[in-house]
């Protein structure tokens, strides 16, 4: 082969590891976000924790579930919309109505958009198992908002744009390991949306 | 015959190419979160002890406010490494991590009220065999993460003192 030919060979090569390179980093992103399942609308990660048996689930986990905790220890739900299907906005005020999940301990928590704690100082990130044990473990009723209603609890919502809640159950019964969409999580019911800016 | 010659290089270095990538991605990864880990604890084979998850300054996606964390990037290089977890009044447990994202092995307060003792070992280390409370590590370096219950600023302090006792560090150094 002449020099042209070694030359274009190198380049085909190179062109074909980074097409290789970026395809198989749009599979993994994909895959990161298929893998997440049932109970509609609350969505789990079927993956995280598993100690991986190949180097693309491995791929996956690092991608979207790293030092997350296996289904025995814990299991995590995430949602992003309302049980009208629309987007969780903080200019709108929800109920988030559930009952006591099956684990030794649980929570439901609030991330922004970028999938942090939204940024206020309202200190009501969350509830959890040990704030509704004794009001309501059989049935609680939360506000989710940028203010505190007359519901017992209460999740600030403020400064948190187009926001997620995340459930955790820790130590989940063994029937909830089996089949995590079995699981009964809250419903989040829309009351009202504000015209303009969330409310201060 | 050229052009078959042109379509195999591609193929096989597009192959190449996306293996590379998956061995990359998790090694890479788990080397940011050990090194950053290891700077916050001014070094290997030490607890951090992050501060209760405050929204105004993040630091990682989705933290539980929940929790009180401790995390430890080891390092079995130099040997063993000994990890103390004591108990604590509510939920605890303690996960390991290998260098690949694998959680190998994980402990709670369920089957360790009274706290727990293990001395990580490299796999093909023979000094486990002599060490009782030996657990093998798939990889030399790695995370060992502990989660404390702590919904509350009270239950906070009350982790946060249980969580000073822990221990991180080579074996042949406790208790010099």
């Amino acid at each position: 082969m002449r020099l042209g030919g070694w030359v274009l060979s190198l380049g085909l090569a190179g062109l074909g590891a980074l097409s290789g390179a970026a395809a198989t980093a749009l599979a993994v992103e994909w895959a990161g976000r298929s893998d997440w399942a049932g109970p509609n609308p609350w969505q789990t990660s079927l993956l995280a924790g598993a100690r991986a048996a190949d180097p693309f689930t491995r791929a996956v986990i690092a991608r979207s579930s790293l030092l997350a905790l296996n289904r025995q220890e814990t299991i995590y739900f995430a949602r992003k919309t309302d049980d009208a299907g629309q987007p969780l906005d903080a200019k709108c005020t929800y109920l988030l109505s559930g009952k006591g999940l099956p684990a030794r301990w649980w929570s439901y928590t609030l991330y922004d958009e970028a999938h942090f704690l939204a940024r206020n100082r309202d200190n009501a990130p969350s509830i959890d198992a040990s704030r509704v044990a004794g009001k309501g473990a059989e049935g609680f009723v939360a506000r989710i908002s940028n203010v505190p209603g007359p519901e017992p609890f209460w999740i600030s919502s403020r400064h948190s744009g187009r926001f997620e809640l995340v459930a955790r159950l820790y130590n989940p019964t063994a029937q909830a390991q089996a089949d995590p969409r079995q699981v009964e999580l809250a419903s989040i019911t829309k009351l009202a949306c504000q015209d303009g800016k969330p409310a201060p | 015959m050229k052009t078959l010659r042109a379509l195999s290089v591609l193929v096989i270095s597009a192959a190449l190419g996306g293996t590379a990538f998956l061995q990359a991605l998790p090694v890479i990864v788990m080397d940011r979160a050990m090194a950053a880990i290891t700077k916050s604890a001014g070094g290997p084979n030490r607890w951090h002890h992050p501060p209760r998850a405050d929204p105004m300054t993040p630091s990682i996606v989705r933290p539980s406010p929940d929790l009180a964390y401790s995390v430890c990037a080891y390092d079995l290089r130099g040997g063993p490494v000994h990890i103390h977890v004591g108990p604590g009044a509510q939920y605890w447990s303690l996960a390991l991590y290998a260098d690949n994202t694998d959680n190998f092995r994980t402990f709670n307060d369920r089957d360790h009220a009274a706290g727990l003792d293990i001395d990580l070992v490299a796999k093909g280390d023979a000094r486990a065999s002599s060490l009782p409370n030996a657990i093998i590590s798939p990889s030399k370096k790695g995370l060992a993460l502990v989660r404390r219950l702590a919904p509350s600023q009270a239950d906070f302090r009350l982790a946060d003192g249980a969580r000073q006792a822990d221990i991180c560090g080579a074996l042949g150094l406790i208790g010099l």
